[in-house]
């Protein structure tokens, strides 16, 4: 209803104009307008800062409110739990179960005895226990606690349990001080949620001691806790008149613009209804093709939609390419340029599509033979440019659509599908209209054999014709199976468009299913490719790393740390955790950014050892021993050779850092790196910030790294053991001056393709191969159905929109019986599949589970005989003694507790950061101290980094201590990872749930065939149609049904053919009685007149001209009344009446022809109609369509159509089909009654139409006719144009 | 319906024709000034571009797989054409005020470091500029750009 008003109110011109004008006028306006703003801004400047530095504190005050209420929320809630607590055996249970059970794993719950002792806690608790115990905290209202790590939003109240009381306090991280790697960290921050709110610089000093900023360009204010008092102070830049008024310029100008698209817009939709006007669609095409790219350009250039969206959409890492001059830089630029491409190649294959099926469609076979070869080299291209496309789709990306875990892609995964859907639909569409406009102008084939022939030469043709073209170029974007597969699938497209006589609809649903295979076939293919180049790409991160990277990135970092406000503040108070602050600064510097082993190291200004962070526990050992700074060393890097190992070397520089010109301390920077390796693979992922890298395409697990130094084999990391052979194999595959080299290996008989590069360092000649097993690269089911499942999302979406928009009769499907068939075998078949993968699902979780726990077990065990073997050797040694022998000697890490508290740690440089927390796990504590159990494993998590920890009781020297294993460092994984399975399943359980789908929609119609064809027939039947019959090959209950409602419907018919000629013998025999009784009437009196007549002849009395007068006119009102006897009868004889009413013949047509959907004929509707309203009889309406589509059944024809047109007072219906024709000297007689040129017919039909038009003032002619098909013209009058028709009784 | 062909082949040669080079592309707008293949010559063009924030003065040198790290988060190894427009927008975010390389290393490993002033949201900064060459075939190409 909008759409149609919409279209009447704008395809007039005149009322179109105004709003362009409008538009455009408005747009000129705001350019006018925007330097009134500007100065209106800069005067009235001054109290608007004002009035923003007022709403920014509100706001502000407003927030921290919000997260104070969180916090005092969650206190009443914990604390009435916890005073419900009941004195029984389940209470530790009970406690820990309620102190961890907040839903925010961030938030930390502890609980503290009056004495201020831990009595409970949850995972990651905030408040460090030396602190507390020390320190004064205000209680029942909220404070900030600075930790090492983290800044809380806290709260400490009293809370009594069992009549005791205690100390609740809940902390809320607000801010945190370090960087984890990017896929691991998890940001915490109230400046940048303030930054983000206000578009300015925010600084918060967590501490209600610190004064105002004194800078002008600055605002501060207090921040203040629930009861008024000051918590912190809050510093945000001012904004500046010359920021706000960039602002206000670039608002206008995007106003502009929107205007500017509006007003495009407005006139594309006034000129849509004259485009459609125009006469020849290729004229059309050329016009739409010519806006198409206009208005690409246009918004392109006005900056839409780029300018005004921010985030992945704009963002050229998720894509970008160069080509248009940026019409694809990002990949919502791209997305929209395709969506252009899409709309011409929609447009030309519904043309293609309409032209094709048009029934005086003439084939010209010249165009096929002359067009074949330009056509094919044209697909070709088109296909060249196809691949070119996907194959920048995954090159210019950091997109990986395989290797990402997730089942259901991300936003930015959604958009780049597709986009990748829509540019293979239409590149696809396109070549199958050409091929299909192609195939068509040939002539029909004499028999199906040399049809079948002919269209196997032609495919082995363009086959050969496609590898040629592959073979014949520089740089291929194919090899021979991959073009060889996309040629027969489009081959296939082509094919089945034209066997089923395709519509538009049906066609692009083909098209699509095509177009999403054979994206997805490419896409995988040059994912191939990329996981081939990412061998290459490990081989120069492997190399990237330099001395010259590694002393910038030492002088880089001790630049940046220098300035740290933090790290002065500290140096200044003497009072913080070292360790954390080295790991703060580590973690921002630029030594994070690469996976290089690397130290920051504080001194008090006596250089006294304050703290330091590692990124590896045991380099730090070593580094201790050797790093020893002088004041000679400041401001120079010292590179140091490692004594104990030769092939290390360390790079290290010194800063001494002032607070106004006053020395409070210094910072260290050391680099330690392999001379040969540079990258150090035992540093922790989520520490590792280089690795992101090397785990590009490929996971980095699954490579095998070989390195030569001067062709000596140095290092070798993964599964591949390297022969000598393999040795000899690489290194003459790099002879001859080569750089770099492919080469297949073979290893316990699977083969690995790799890739070796000569890189020269120090003087050596360094060799890096990067090898993976072949079956990693290998295509894949998986990958091709992760994609298959989302591109079959948007096919869903697709088949939605056609049935909600299009299929009026959605209901009627709903409840058919070839739907609920296959609803229950969807159901039945399924739901056990989901139930087993749900099964299997958790089957291998626990599995992983098992394995990851044996692993550390193990561990476990040798860390267990090493002490038990210490004990019996050493009984009287210090037990922590003989932990650091263990970690020196066994150089394991592990964690020893003491009670709830840590006890030893050789894990030190984590622990000692806090990364991982100083008190036992929650749960692990009630299992092993308070519930006595022997082991428990527990999950652990920094930031969004996981791990698993196992924890045993021991016993040394009779005293019970917890033993806690766990794989912080190198992340474990089961047989098969979590992720991993989920893509296994997915794979498999998407190509089953496809093949049921497949199968069952198969069965449903199969079994519900004979019913549809049924209730087809019968509603035929309804309609009059006593000619139906229903063909069927199967045998059992239907076939009899089916032959027995053909029998029905003979007997029926010849019933009605008895029943109808004995009525026709009863009234004619009636009618003889009456003809002989009424024409008796009349005979009487002529025969008196006569014999009267007679006697005065005889008489000679005939000169009496009266009497003679009176005797003939009597006999000629007889015969006038025998006349008008004979005239009544012959009314009488003539078609009973009609039913005359207002009709809408348009749904009338729609329905007839869904009676013969299940026919041999494709009979198609084609008008922009959307009612044709007559004055007729619906029954004999139907009847005369029925009759015309029997006839063109009978006379062969295999397509009908009917088009419907409208004059003034006038519908024109043209019935059209390609059937035999009716002969020249037939056309005279066809609507004679009794004329047939069939065996079975009566000869009435027509003549019967013929009558029925003629009653309702229309008219019927044969148009035309040939041995190509006949087209009749029905010419009915409007309905209100044929008012006298209802008085038609005939 | 007989010039469909003919509107086809428009299509082609202005939606598709250029997709052609879409693998193969080097860079938008690059210069059309003869490549050096002095490595001083490409720092000093690479100063030129980024004082400037003119990506094309140096986007010829960009290599296949460039690899950035920079202040803004991003991390990772680029095509030509990511980093063409990733830098373009990293300098429309933090204009340069002045750039100057304060050390050039050549040799087999060339790199040059230096030092970057910049605005962003009217605030000035510095960040410390690492820049690396390495040998692909005859050319030298940009290895590694890192802005921290």
């Amino acid at each position: 209803m909008i759409k149609n008003f919409l279209y009447s109110f704008f395809s007039k011109k005149k009322r179109l104009l105004p709003f362009v004008i409008f538009f455009l006028t408005l747009a000129i306006l705001i350019g006018i307008y925007s330097p009134y703003a500007v100065n209106s801004k800069r005067n009235t400047w001054k109290d608007e800062i004002e009035k923003r530095t007022a709403f920014v504190e509100g706001e502000t005050a407003k927030l921290l409110l919000q997260k104070e209420n969180q916090l005092v929320s969650q206190h009443n809630k914990l604390s009435t739990e916890l005073s419900q607590l009941e004195n029984d055996k389940s209470f530790d249970k009970e406690l820990f179960k309620i102190v961890t059970s907040a839903e925010d794993k961030s938030i930390s719950v502890q609980l503290f005895t009056i004495q201020r002792d831990l009595f409970s806690w949850s995972q990651n608790p905030a408040i460090e226990l030396n602190t507390f115990k020390k320190q004064k905290f205000p209680v029942k209202e909220s404070f900030f606690y600075s930790s090492s790590l983290n800044i809380y939003l806290t709260y400490i109240d009293t809370v009594r349990i069992l009549n005791i009381s205690y100390l609740l306090a809940i902390a809320l991280p607000v801010e945190k001080n370090y960087a984890l790697r990017k896929n691991f960290d998890k940001p915490v921050s109230f400046t940048k949620q303030l930054e983000e709110k206000f578009e300015t610089e925010f600084e918060i000093s967590y501490s209600p001691f610190k004064s105002k900023s004194n800078d002008g360009r600055k605002q501060s204010f207090d921040a203040k806790n629930i009861k008024g008092n000051k918590i912190a102070v809050v510093t945000f830049t001012k904004p500046l008149l010359k920021t706000e008024i960039e602002n206000i310029r670039d608002r206008f100008s995007k106003y502009q613009t929107a205007l500017i698209l509006l007003a495009v817009f407005v006139v594309l939709l006034g000129i849509y209804k004259d485009f459609l006007k125009i006469k020849y669609k290729s004229v059309q095409g050329a016009i739409l093709l010519f806006i198409l790219i206009g208005l690409r350009y246009i918004i392109f250039n006005l900056g839409f939609p780029s300018d005004f969206l921010t985030g992945q959409l704009v963002n050229p890492k998720f894509f970008s390419s160069a080509w248009g001059g940026g019409l694809v830089k990002s990949p919502i630029e791209f997305l929209i340029s395709n969506l252009f491409f899409f709309i011409f190649a929609i447009f030309v294959f519904r043309s293609v599509i309409a032209e094709v099926r048009k029934t005086d469609f003439k084939r010209r076979p010249i165009i096929f033979y002359i067009g074949y070869l330009p056509a094919t080299f044209f697909s070709f291209l088109i296909l060249r440019g196809l691949a070119a496309s996907v194959r920048s789709i995954i090159f210019d990306s950091n997109l990986r659509y395989f290797k990402d875990p997730d089942l259901i892609p991300g936003f930015i995964v959604m958009v780049m599908h597709i986009t990748l859907l829509l540019l293979s639909l239409g590149f696809v569409l396109i070549i199958v209209s050409v091929s299909i406009y192609l195939i068509s102008n040939l002539k029909p084939f004499n028999s199906s054999k040399i049809k079948n022939v002919f269209f196997a030469i032609a495919y082995l043709v363009t086959l050969f014709l496609g590898i040629v073209f592959v073979k014949f170029q520089n740089e291929p974007l194919y090899n021979i199976s991959l073009i060889s597969s996309i040629i027969s699938l489009l081959i296939v497209a082509n094919f089945f468009i034209l066997k089923t006589k395709s519509n538009f609809i049906n066609g692009t649903v083909i098209a699509t299913v095509i177009a999403s295979i054979t994206a997805i076939t490419l896409l995988n293919y040059f994912n191939s490719d990329l996981e081939k180049e990412s061998l290459k790409k490990t081989a120069r991160e492997l190399n990237r790393q330099n001395e010259n990277l590694i002393r910038f990135m030492v002088q880089q970092s001790l630049t940046s740390a220098s300035q740290s406000t933090e790290l002065k503040d500290a140096l200044m108070s003497n009072d913080a955790n070292f360790n954390a602050l080295a790991f703060n600064l580590w973690s921002k510097s630029a030594l994070q950014g690469e996976s290089v082993n690397s130290a920051i190291v504080l001194y008090d200004r006596n250089f006294k050892l304050l703290g330091q962070f590692s990124t590896s526990n045991k380099d730090k050992l070593a580094f201790n021993d050797i790093f020893t700074p002088e004041i000679d060393t400041i401001s120079a890097l010292n590179e140091f050779d490692f004594p104990q190992d030769s092939s290390k070397r360390m790079i290290s520089g010194l800063m001494p850092i002032t607070d106004k010109n006053i020395l409070v301390g210094y910072i260290a920077a050391v680099s330690i790196y392999d001379v040969h390796l540079f990258l150090d693979f035992n540093i922790p992922a989520f520490l590792a910030g280089g690795q992101a890298a090397l785990n590009d395409a490929i996971n980095f697990e699954n490579l095998n790294i070989f390195t030569f130094i001067n062709s000596k084999l140095v290092n070798v990391r993964g599964t591949f053991q390297p022969s000598n052979r393999h040795v000899e194999l690489i290194l003459s595959a790099l002879s001859n001056e080569k750089t770099e080299a492919w080469l297949p290996l073979n290893f316990k008989d699977e083969n690995y393709i790799s890739f070796a590069q000569v890189t020269n360092k120090n003087e050596e000649e360094k060799i890096t191969v990067v090898a993976l097993k072949e079956k990693e690269l290998a295509w894949s089911f998986f990958n091709f159905f992760k994609v298959f499942i989302v591109h079959s999302i948007f096919l869903i979406l697709f088949f939605v929109v056609i049935f909600v928009n299009g299929f009026r009769k959605k209901r009627e499907i709903l409840y058919s019986f070839r739907a609920q068939v296959l609803l229950s075998f969807l159901i039945i078949s399924i739901i056990p599949l989901i139930a087993l993968a749900i099964y299997n699902r958790h089957n291998a979780e626990e599995k992983s589970a098992v394995m990851i726990k044996n692993t550390l077990s193990d561990r476990m065990i040798t860390i267990e005989s090493y002490l038990q073997n210490k004990r019996i050797a050493k009984p009287k040694s210090d037990f922590a003694d003989v932990l650091k022998e263990a970690e020196s000697d066994l150089r394991e890490s592990f964690l020893i507790f003491k009670n709830d508290r840590m006890f030893y740690s050789a894990e030190s440089n984590l622990t000692g950061v806090r990364l991982v927390p100083a008190v036992l796990d929650p749960n692990a504590y009630v299992d092993l101290v308070k519930m006595g159990y022997t082991d428990y494993t527990a999950k652990g998590a920094i930031d969004n980094y996981s791990y698993v920890t196992y924890y045993k009781k021991i016993s040394y020297n009779d005293v019970s201590y917890i033993l806690g294993v766990s794989d912080i460092y190198n992340n474990y994984k089961g047989v098969v990872s979590t992720s991993d399975f989920d893509v296994f399943l997915f794979g498999v359980y998407s190509l089953a749930v496809m093949i049921i789908i497949g199968l069952s929609t198969l069965l449903a119609n199969r079994i519900s065939a004979p019913i549809r064809k049924l209730t087809k027939a019968t509603r035929s039947l309804a309609h009059g149609d006593l000619n139906v019959e229903i063909e069927m090959n199967q045998k059992g209950e239907i076939t009899e049904l089916v032959e027995g409602f053909n029998l029905m419907t003979r007997e029926l018919k010849k019933s009605q053919e008895d029943a109808a000629s004995l009525e026709r013998e009863i009234a004619w025999k009636e009618m003889a009685r009456q003809v002989a009784h009424e024409i008796k009437n009349p005979l009487t009196p002529m025969k008196l007149s006569v014999q009267h007549l007679l006697m005065m002849l005889r008489d000679r009395k005939l000169n009496n001209e009266a009497g003679t007068e009176r005797i003939l006119s009597t006999v000629l009102n007889q015969i006038e009344n025998l006349n008008q006897i004979a005239s009544e009868f012959s009314r009488f004889a003539r078609m009973p009446n009609f039913n005359l009413e207002t009709i809408d013949a348009l749904p009338i047509i729609r329905e007839i022809i869904t009676l013969f959907t299940e026919e041999n004929i494709a009979i198609s509707l084609n008008t922009e109609m959307e009612s044709i309203s007559i004055t007729g009889d619906e029954f004999q309406f139907k009847r005369m369509l029925i009759n015309f589509v029997r006839n063109s059944i009978q006379a062969n024809a295999t397509v009908i159509q009917i088009s419907v047109s409208e004059s003034d007072k006038n519908y024109t219906l043209l019935i059209t089909d390609n059937g035999t024709g009716i002969k020249e000297e037939n056309i005279d007689k066809l609507f004679e009654k009794n004329f047939t040129t069939k065996q079975t017919g009566s000869g009435i039909g027509l003549k019967l139409s013929k009558r029925f038009i003629e009653a309702i003032q229309g008219e019927i002619k044969v148009k035309s006719t040939s041995d190509a098909g006949t087209t009749f013209e029905i010419t009915l009058l409007k309905s209100g144009d044929n008012n006298n028709a209802e008085n038609i009784t005939d | 319906m007989k010039k469909f062909i003919s509107v086809l082949l428009l299509g082609f040669v202005l939606f598709l024709a250029p997709a052609e080079a879409q693998h193969r592309v080097t860079g938008k707008g690059q210069s059309s000034i003869s490549q050096s293949q002095d490595p001083v010559d490409i720092f000093n063009r690479i100063q030129s571009g980024i004082a400037t924030s003119n990506v094309s003065l140096f986007s010829t040198f960009l290599s296949d797989q460039t690899y950035f790290s920079l202040f803004s988060g991003l991390n990772g190894y680029y095509s030509v054409n990511q980093s063409y427009y990733l830098l373009q927008d990293f300098f429309n975010i933090y204009h340069p005020l002045s750039f100057k390389f304060k050390n050039i290393k050549n040799g087999k490993s060339p790199y040059a470091t230096g030092v970057l002033s910049y605005e962003s949201k009217s605030k000035r900064e510095v960040a410390q500029v690492y820049v690396s060459l390495e040998k692909t075939g005859t050319d030298w190409k940009i290895s590694q750009i890192t802005i921290k």
